[in-house]
């Protein structure tokens, strides 16, 4: 339901591993993108139903649902930061801080997998929602009390029984709040206008790029097809922040996460064990899956502990053939790019990034708490 | 052993004076002492009650244990007993670390709360009055609904639902990141690996060595005629008789722990307070009712929501008395201020049977009856349960380990 299915999950990397192995030219012959799911415009979404989106839009920015009534989802999924925080490390809840960097939430419809440790089915929308909106380490939230909240807030009941024909519950909840963030993909895409024949789309310097990304600077082999991601985790050997150790909440949250997901030696764990929490195999240790690289631009810092800062700094990284780390992927090696190449892979970047999503419900417009009048009469 | 047979006798002597003063001057019978079994009774309506005792010491569990004096009572300074009681002010054994136990057991609000209904979790309420921790360690059911069966369940209860919403591995981890703590849970419980269950242990074997065993009342009772003024021993003669208290809050403890409903007023904050009105409801959703109860349950069903049963629907364990005077406001809803207005209430026999008006099931106890109790009476009486407070029982605020950076050479993750 929730892994990457291990069969499938092996017979890429061997096949990725394989054709790392050519590139690397031992075998003479250069890297064919068409051996990879041709990057493309994004599939179309089926539409939503517009008013259970709206109620999904209120609560995603409703502080409510969360335990204390101090978080909600927007503050760590900001409209103006591309729909993540900013920030290297996320903020967590309250009482706790998180140990990894926020993702942009657009197009999560499109993702296989949530989470950089991929532990969550992509197709399985509300439990991603339910997961940040219950864990302790995000939202915290209780899905009896956010439901009894709702039903003293006279708006949040009649949108439900509008959207539902029927009372708020906290399964209505996590359905509402998937149908608005469905809603959120990339538009007007620059790159993909391109890609479907506007040829005047992207620069000259973007289309350099797009070539280098396809071809030498091999890219394409992990982020690929629409969303730029082939959803696979590799090591990269992203240098490891120190944060996670050293800022004690961050250590406190990621250990007791990993004691949840069943690590072993969960209380001495000093690194984040990323795409082992799904595999439990050592080799897996330290690594994360392929970010989708739509909207890139807006969502620095970057990498699963937003250690790498700009975009120029991620191409900086991979032409140096990634970081130090005895397990790290065979895939990555240095790639002798040129300055003006490294820009032209960065301007290409830029250009798969859409019109800017600005939503906003400020707090102060959301509806108010209200007694329920003839409460002794009243059904509950 | 001696003193107390001198006690009784003496006890009884006074008995059968303020009875025959009692038929004298109101006409009506009064209660009398029993001895059967070896134990002592008081007899009300032809009915035996346990009479009331000094508080005794706590029985200490075999799966928990503690230090005890040649007496039986706990000593304070058995280090669980002090990692007890740094824990039950540790925030970091709630949700967002904002929590600790004594939130809502203030040492100088009685160890429970001033306000009629508790404070929940932030954003949210609770939807019962705080009770105090003092004196609890014999008690057999904790809560006003008596669902939990010791101090051990009633702690992670009370930390993890709807007052603390703390989450088991977060807390774990978070006392982990404590060297202090890791050392103390190491030396007294063998192991740093089940800190959090370890915690509810010490946080128990605290609350046990919180007794008042010294109180006027107490000290009276184990044979010092001199701990109580004449109002106060008049007063204990109404507890035991005209006043028919001792029907429900006897022995040792002052209560007999079984549950009734005595027609309390209804708790208007419910009426006007969406949060309480929530927190209320999600207690009630979440404690597995079928949904024909849930949907009409706008004031707590009492200890029905453990046993289902109809004829439970109101009925709430009758309350234990000790440091009373420090723990306003009274009753499971908070209703009454001070004890004058529980004295009161229990003096016009109580209120309207609300579990008839709500659902059509007359339970009120028949205990409840007018009393008849002149201004004199209830005076002694007051003056009688404020002698069952003894002094205030204060502690100052722990000093509480702090937690440190954990480095690789202390915690290193080792591969295979």
């Amino acid at each position: 339901m929730v892994m990457i299915k291990q069969k499938n999950y092996y017979g890429v990397m061997g096949f990725a591993a394989a054709l790392a192995f050519v590139v690397q030219g031992l075998s003479g012959s250069p890297a064919a993108a068409a051996e990879y799911p041709p990057l493309g415009p994004l599939p179309k979404v089926k539409a939503q139903n517009p008013d259970q989106v709206e109620l999904g839009k209120m609560l995603f920015f409703d502080n409510r649902i969360s335990g204390n009534a101090d978080r909600a989802c927007v503050e760590c999924h900001i409209p103006s930061k591309g729909w993540a925080d900013g920030k290297d490390l996320s903020l967590g809840y309250p009482g706790t801080e998180y140990f990894r960097n926020s993702k942009t939430i657009i197009n999560a419809v499109h993702a296989k997998y949530f989470y950089w440790d991929a532990r969550l089915d992509g197709k399985d929308m509300p439990t991603q929602v339910r997961d940040s909106m219950t864990e302790s380490h995000f939202m915290a939230g209780d899905g009896r009390i956010m439901h009894q909240r709702l039903k003293n807030i006279p708006e949040y009941v009649a949108m439900f029984k509008k959207v539902y024909n029927n009372e708020s519950s906290f399964g209505r909840i996590l359905n509402a709040i998937s149908a608005f963030e469905r809603t959120l993909v990339s538009r007007n895409v620059p790159f993909d206008k391109f890609i479907e024949g506007d040829k005047g789309a992207i620069s000259a310097q973007a289309k350099q790029g797009y070539d280098l990304f396809t071809g030498k600077a091999g890219c394409i082999r992990c982020h690929n097809g629409p969303m730029l991601t082939d959803s696979n985790a590799y090591n990269l050997g992203v240098p490891h922040n120190p944060k996670i150790v050293s800022e004690v909440r961050r250590h406190i949250t990621m250990r007791s996460m990993m004691m949840f997901l069943g690590v072993p030696a969960y209380h001495r764990l000093q690194k984040d064990p990323g795409y082992f929490v799904v595999t439990k195999e050592y080799k897996d240790f330290g690594s994360f899956q392929t970010p989708s690289l739509r909207e890139a631009s807006r969502t620095a810092p970057y990498m699963h502990n937003g250690m790498v800062p700009t975009l120029a700094a991620v191409v900086d990284f991979y032409n140096a053939g990634g970081g130090d780390h005895k397990d790290k992927s065979g895939m990555l090696k240095p790639l002798g790019l040129s300055a003006s190449e490294k820009k032209a892979l960065v301007a290409f970047l830029e250009t798969l990034s859409g019109d800017p999503i600005n939503i906003e419900v400020p707090k102060t417009s959301l509806p108010k708490y209200k007694a329920i009048p003839n409460w002794l009469t009243k059904k509950n | 052993m001696n003193y107390r047979k001198t006690h009784l006798k003496k006890m009884l002597g006074a008995i059968s004076v303020a009875a025959m003063a009692a038929v004298l001057f109101s006409g009506q019978a009064m209660a009398e002492t029993v001895t059967k079994g070896g134990k002592k009774f008081v007899k009300v309506d032809g009915e035996l009650f346990p009479a009331l005792q000094a508080l005794t010491p706590p029985g200490i569990p075999k799966d928990n244990p503690q230090s005890v004096d040649a007496n039986g009572w706990p000593i304070w300074e058995d280090p669980k007993v002090q990692l007890g009681y740094k824990l039950f002010f540790e925030p970091a054994l709630s949700g967002d670390g904002s929590v600790p136990c004594v939130t809502c057991h203030k040492p100088d609000e009685g160890w429970s709360l001033s306000s009629s209904i508790s404070r929940g979790y932030p954003g949210i309420s609770h939807w019962l009055n705080s009770q105090t921790i003092l004196n609890t360690a014999n008690l057999g059911k904790l809560f006003w609904d008596g669902h939990k069966l010791s101090l051990e369940a009633q702690a992670p209860s009370a930390a993890q639902g709807l007052s603390g919403n703390g989450k088991s591995d977060m807390m774990e981890q978070r006392l982990y990141q404590v060297p202090e703590y890791r050392k103390a849970f190491k030396a007294i419980f063998g192991s740093d690996r089940n800190m959090v269950k370890d915690s509810w242990r010490a946080i128990a074997a605290f609350e046990r060595a919180m007794n008042t065993p010294e109180t006027p009342f107490d000290q009276y009772m184990r044979g010092d005629k001199g701990a109580l003024s004449a109002d106060q021993v008049r007063g204990l003669k109404i507890f035991e008789g005209k006043g028919r208290c001792i029907m429900c809050h006897n022995g040792p403890l002052l209560t007999d722990e079984k549950y009734y409903n005595v027609g309390l007023p209804d708790q208007p904050q419910f009426w006007d307070d969406p949060i309480k009105q929530a927190g209320h409801r999600s207690q009630m959703y979440s404690r597995g009712q079928p949904e024909y109860m849930f949907r009409k349950t706008n004031t707590h069903p009492g200890v029905y929501l453990s046993t289902h049963l109809k004829q439970d629907i109101g009925k709430f364990r009758t309350a234990p008395l000790r440091h009373l005077e420090y723990t306003p406001p009274f009753m499971h809803n908070g209703m009454f201020d001070d004890l004058e207005a529980v004295i009161d209430f229990y003096n016009k026999g109580g209120d309207k049977d609300r579990t008839l008006r709500d659902y059509g099931i007359a339970n009120k106890t028949k205990r409840l009856k007018k009393l008849d109790l002149t201004d004199g009476e209830k005076a002694d009486l007051l003056a009688f349960l404020e002698s069952l407070s003894g002094d205030e029982h204060l502690l100052p605020t722990p000093k509480l380990p702090a937690p440190a950076v954990m480095t690789a050479t202390e915690s290193t993750f080792s591969r295979k």
